[in-house]
This record gives C-alpha cells, structure tokens and sequence, in this order.
C-alpha cells in the first residue's frame, strides 16, 4: 500500500468481508458459551439450540388460532340450526360429532363460514402478525413522508416565497423528537385505526413518523432543488419554458436522485420511531414484541427479531439503490453534473 | 435601412448603489456575428443576463426585434434570445438527442399536453427527435445521440448545447465564453462553425433572404474574438470619470470595431488584426495603457458621438 484509502482487489475484499462475519458469529458463540457455562439456564446470551428454538416458536402457527376458529365455526352453525328450527349436536372433541353437522351443511355455506374465520382469526404466527403489521405501517408512513417532503421540498426550493414562511415550523420540528412527543400524537391522533377508501392506516404511527421525516427530507429536497445551477434553469426560460416547465421538465428530474437518496437515509429514522411508537401504543408488530419479549428476558426471540428489523432495512437500502441507478443511470453521486 | 435586432438605449445597471453598466447604447443588425470583449469582471456577464431578460436595467432599455419584425421591450426570458452558457449547462438527466429535443419540448407542449393528449404529443415529439438527429449529424456528433452528458467531452458538449439553441430558431444566440474550456484541435472547429454561420448569413443576404444567425459572443480571446466576429465590442470601466461621478460609473462601450471577414477555408492572417488587437488591449484591457490620454480621448469620443 503506497497511500491510504488505496483500492483493493475484489476478491480479498469478499474474503475480508467473510472474516469479519466469522469474528462476528465467533464471538457471539464465545460468549454465549462462556454464560452458559456459569449458568446453563441463561436466556441473555442465548445459544443455538436456544436461538433455533425461538425462531421456531415466532414462525409456527400456534393451537389456539384452530381454536378459535372452530369456535366461530360452531357458533354460525348453532344459529343456523337454530333458524332451521332442527336439533342439532354440539360439537364434541372426543365423539367427532362436527362430522356430522358438516355433512348435514350446505356445501357453499360451510365454505363460506370457513373462509370467514380465516378472515376473523388469521394465522397468529407472532412473526408473521408482527411483521405485517409493522411493515404496513412502515411503507404507509414512509410512502407519506417522503410523498408530502418531496412535494414541500420542491415548492420551498422553487418559491422563496415559501421558503420563507416554511422555514421556521420546518426548523422548530427538526429539533423536536417525536418519541418524546409521544403523547401529544396520542391526544391529537388517537390509537384506532382509520379507514381511507380500501386503505386501513393507524395515524398515531403516521402523524408521529411524518412528523419525524418530513422536516429532514424537505429540506435535502430544497438543497438539492437550490444546487440546480442557475444557468440552466434560466435555459429553460429562453426555450419558451413556462415556470410549470421549467419544474416540471428540468426540476423534478434531477431532483428524483437526491429524492431517493434522502428516502435512504430516511429508513433508520423511520424504524426508530415505529419502534418507538409500538413499544408504547401497539397490541402487535415488531416494537411491541420486543417489549414483551424484553420483559421475559427471552433473547431467542429478540435477537432474531432485531436481525430481521437490521435485514430489513439492508434489503430495502440495497433495492432502493438500484431502483436510483436504473431509473437515473445520468446520476453520479458528487452531487449535480 | 433594416430594423436592427437587438438594440440597447441608454442602459445603466446598479447592483444597490454599485454601477456595473453605465450608458450602454448600440444596435446590433440582423446576421450580425459580434463579439463582446473585455476584462474580467467587467460586466460582461450582466449585460447577458438584461438581454436575456433575466435582470431588468435600471435605467434605459434593451429591445429585441419580435418574431413580427418589430421591437419589443425585453421584458422577461423568452425564445428570442437563445444562450449557450460557459460550462455549455446541458440537462444532465436527458441524453444528447432529448437534450437537444429538449427545447421544442418545452417551446409547443406542457405537462398536462403532454400526458392528456399523447396522441397528439408523441408524433409532434417524434419529429422533434428527427430533427435533433439531423442536428447532431450536421455537427458531426451523431454517434454520440445515446450519450449522458457526463459522457461528452467539452467540444462536443459545447455542439449539443449550440445543436440545444439553434432547434428552436431564436432571433439572437448569445455564447457566453464557449471556447474557454476546449483544447486547440477543437477549438478551430467551433471556430470554423462559427465561420460557416457567418457565410450562411451572407449567402441569404445575397439572396435577398433574411440572414439565419444574429450571434453574439462574449470572449477573453482577442485573436478568436477579430477571427470569427465581423464586429467587436469591447466592454470596460473606465478609470477618468466625469466631476459629476462621485465615483467609478460603471462599464461602457470604448470600442465598437469592425473586423475582417473571413469564410471558414480563408487562411488566417494574424497580421491583419494584430492592429485591432492591440487597439482594443489598449483601450479596454491594459491597466497601464488604458488610463493613457490617448484611451481616455476614445472613450470621450465615443460618449459624446452616444449623445
């Protein structure tokens, strides 16, 4: 190596890499295996029978969905006997008298009823609620910060105008932590959920994560709208460009790169504060398993689970990266060309 | 006499109590190809930007012939005057050919045409594409249609953004320093267009036509400027102001030179120009020199045959 920062071959840098995931799950392993040797029944530093076991019971389905669901079954059935004015046998464990009743059933009626309470108690894999939970609140929340920063972004970058009266609320949310805001976000958005048309959407974790996001992504989206040199801009006048035009043709498209890399840096922030959020308002979704789970020290699940949150967002990082470089191959990332 | 297609009356510029220009008045003829000289930092650049309607003068007015033949106020940007700006300034999100489509683009659609009447936009865009092809082959730079801008090299950028404003048919194109980044071998060709632009005018004039180019170009290059331009002016603060000055008026026309013309296969000869060279350093560039009698005497001349 003649200087610092000096290129290396790809291949050592793979091997690298590889090293650094080996020192990684051999450390863990040392530890874990020095805590349980103190202490077989540690749960702080679980080991691997003790992680495969909790992955295990966060991706299985559980018994008590069955249950449930038979219940439900067999409600719909009583009341159908019961308009039907016929007697009818209860549903019996041991004598499989549901059998009967099923045979007795409407072929499409009992299809429907099923598929009703597959609806009314889907799948309670913990995994799987939470994730779907968490992750729909995500994409919503983010898809609106990043929809109404954009757009507040641009005006502020185009109208000084706006700037000016945008700037201080801007400012003043930047440096408020919305985690510790929690409350106010309690009083003024509730904890039920809402429906918009088709789309359910909980604006607790909404409200709190624009609140959070918005601020910083305007304002990249501004800068970036501001560091469109001059010279262009006034290009596009003298081609008889009106000021939709000029947005429109020239602004936006060179701004959609910066727009992606603002979402980036977006996502970090973002999990914190879902996380934060449903660790103090939520009854399913990654935050409020994690408290759960935090307070019966069971590490088996809360590693996992913070695995699968870091994943995540290296997944989402890396698929946003190459959504910016095959939608604006132009792009180089040393800022406007 | 022919109207004249640009014509400046009188124009002062203040930045707060600061004046850049001071009493700027001369006409520019249709089919002109004039170069605009000076030091830097002399104002070169403002007077641009009041052309192109960017700034407003304080006081006076510039006039730009309209598409009617007649004079109209600059009043706002508009497709009348065309820029090719220093860095050249092309859309970096838009390859060569949509950069250059670019301009018709914007000139005959907006977004809401554009997506609520494609059937009508997309053959319009089309054509617009033809043309820009036709463009980049005259300028010898069709192998390059697909390419980013940050895939040409300076002289070929420098032909998309000329390509960029001549698609459009402005009255006047303004080229703001376009030779400053280009290496020698480059150069000469963008000199030799210039020259081709320059015969075109005359041809269409002998034709009894109107001329297809009004040209002005700002340039450091005193050689470049007498060789490709037929008219050089030279823009400059003059350093003996008048007792009603308090202090320094600003920049002003102290030279208005005719150069010779040449076509684009006439061997140079530098030693025609080497007197208006040293004319115009004298009179607008050399410290020393231009605060001699001798160059305070032209400017005097000349303020007095503007009034």
């Amino acid at each position: 190596m003649r200087m610092i920062r000096e290129p290396i071959p790809i291949k050592r840098r793979w091997v690298l890499m590889f090293i650094g995931v080996v020192f990684l799950v051999g450390g863990y392993s040392w530890l874990s295996y020095s805590a349980h040797k103190k202490n077989p029944k540690n749960t702080t530093i679980p080991n691997h029978v003790q992680l495969i076991d909790g992955i295990e019971s966060m991706t299985t389905i559980s018994g008590r969905t069955e249950r449930r669901r038979q219940r439900y079954l067999d409600k719909q059935f009583e009341e159908w006997q019961a308009a039907r004015d016929k007697p009818f046998i209860k549903w019996n464990d041991e004598t499989q008298e549901r059998k009967l009743w099923e045979a007795d059933m409407p072929a499409d009626q009992l299809r429907a009823w099923k598929a009703a309470a597959i609806e009314k108690y889907p799948s309670d894999i913990m995994l799987y609620d939470d994730a779907r939970a968490s992750f729909s609140r995500f994409y919503e929340s983010l898809f609106i910060s990043c929809f109404f920063g954009f757009i507040i972004g641009l005006l502020m970058g185009c109208f000084r105008s706006i700037e000016a009266v945008l700037t201080p609320p801007l400012a003043l949310a930047k440096y408020i932590a919305p985690t510790a805001a929690l409350a106010v976000f309690f009083a003024i958005l509730g904890t039920r959920e809402q429906k918009f048309w088709f789309i359910k959407y909980e604006p607790l974790f909404i409200g709190l994560i624009a609140f959070g996001v918005i601020p910083h992504y305007a304002t990249t989206i501004m800068q970036s709208v501001r560091d469109i040199p001059r010279q262009r801009l006034q290009k596009g006048y003298t081609m008889y460009g009106s000021h939709l035009d000029v947005i429109t043709s020239i602004v936006i498209p060179q701004t959609i790169p910066y727009a992606y890399r603002a979402a980036i840096a977006a996502i970090g922030p973002t999990i914190i504060f879902l996380i934060a959020a449903e660790w103090a308002a939520a009854d399913v979704g990654f935050g409020y398993q994690l408290r759960i789970q935090s307070r019966l020290l069971a590490m088996n699940i809360v590693y996992p689970y913070l695995i699968i949150l870091a994943a995540f967002a290296f997944g989402l990082t890396l698929l946003l990266r190459i959504a910016q470089k095959i939608h604006c191959p132009w792009f180089s990332e040393g800022g406007h060309s | 006499m022919s109207t004249p297609i640009v014509s400046f009356r009188g124009v002062h510029k203040y930045y707060d109590n600061t004046q850049v220009l001071h009493d700027i008045s001369f006409d520019l003829m249709p089919g002109s190809i004039t170069s605009l000289v000076g030091p830097s930092g002399c104002g070169k650049s403002t007077l641009f930007r009041l052309l192109l309607g960017i700034e407003d003068p304080t006081e006076g007015e510039i006039l730009v012939q309209n598409n009617e033949g007649e004079l109209q106020k600059v009043t706002g940007p508009s497709g009348l005057v065309g820029i090719v700006p220093q860095n050249y300034d092309l859309m970096p999100h838009l390859t060569s050919v949509k950069n250059i489509a670019l301009a018709p683009q914007l000139a005959q659609s907006n977004i809401f045409s554009r997506w609520l009447t494609p059937w009508s936009w997309l053959p319009k865009h089309r054509g617009h594409i033809r043309e820009a092809e036709k463009l980049l082959e005259r300028f010898g730079i069709a192998h390059a249609r697909d390419r980013y801008p940050k895939a040409l090299s300076g002289g070929m950028k420098q032909r998309v953004a000329i390509a960029q404003v001549m698609i459009n048919k402005p009255k006047i194109i303004l080229m703001d320093e376009p030779f400053s980044a280009l290496d020698e071998a480059t150069r000469a060709k963008s000199n030799r267009m210039l020259l081709e632009m320059g015969e075109e005018n005359r041809k269409a004039i002998e034709e009894g036509g109107a001329p297809p180019y009004t040209v002005i170009i700002v340039t450091h290059e005193l050689n470049e400027a007498i060789y490709v331009s037929e008219r050089m002016l030279a823009l400059s603060q003059f350093r003996y102001w008048k007792s009603e000055h308090k202090k320094c008026p600003g920049a002003t026309i102290v030279l208005d030179q005719q150069c010779p013309v040449y076509n684009p296969h006439d061997i140079k000869d530098h030693t025609a120009w080497q007197e208006i060279k040293n004319k115009a350093i004298n009179i607008a560039f050399d410290d020393e020199t231009r605060q001699t009698e001798k160059a305070l005497r032209e400017v005097e001349v000349r303020m007095h045959t503007d009034h």
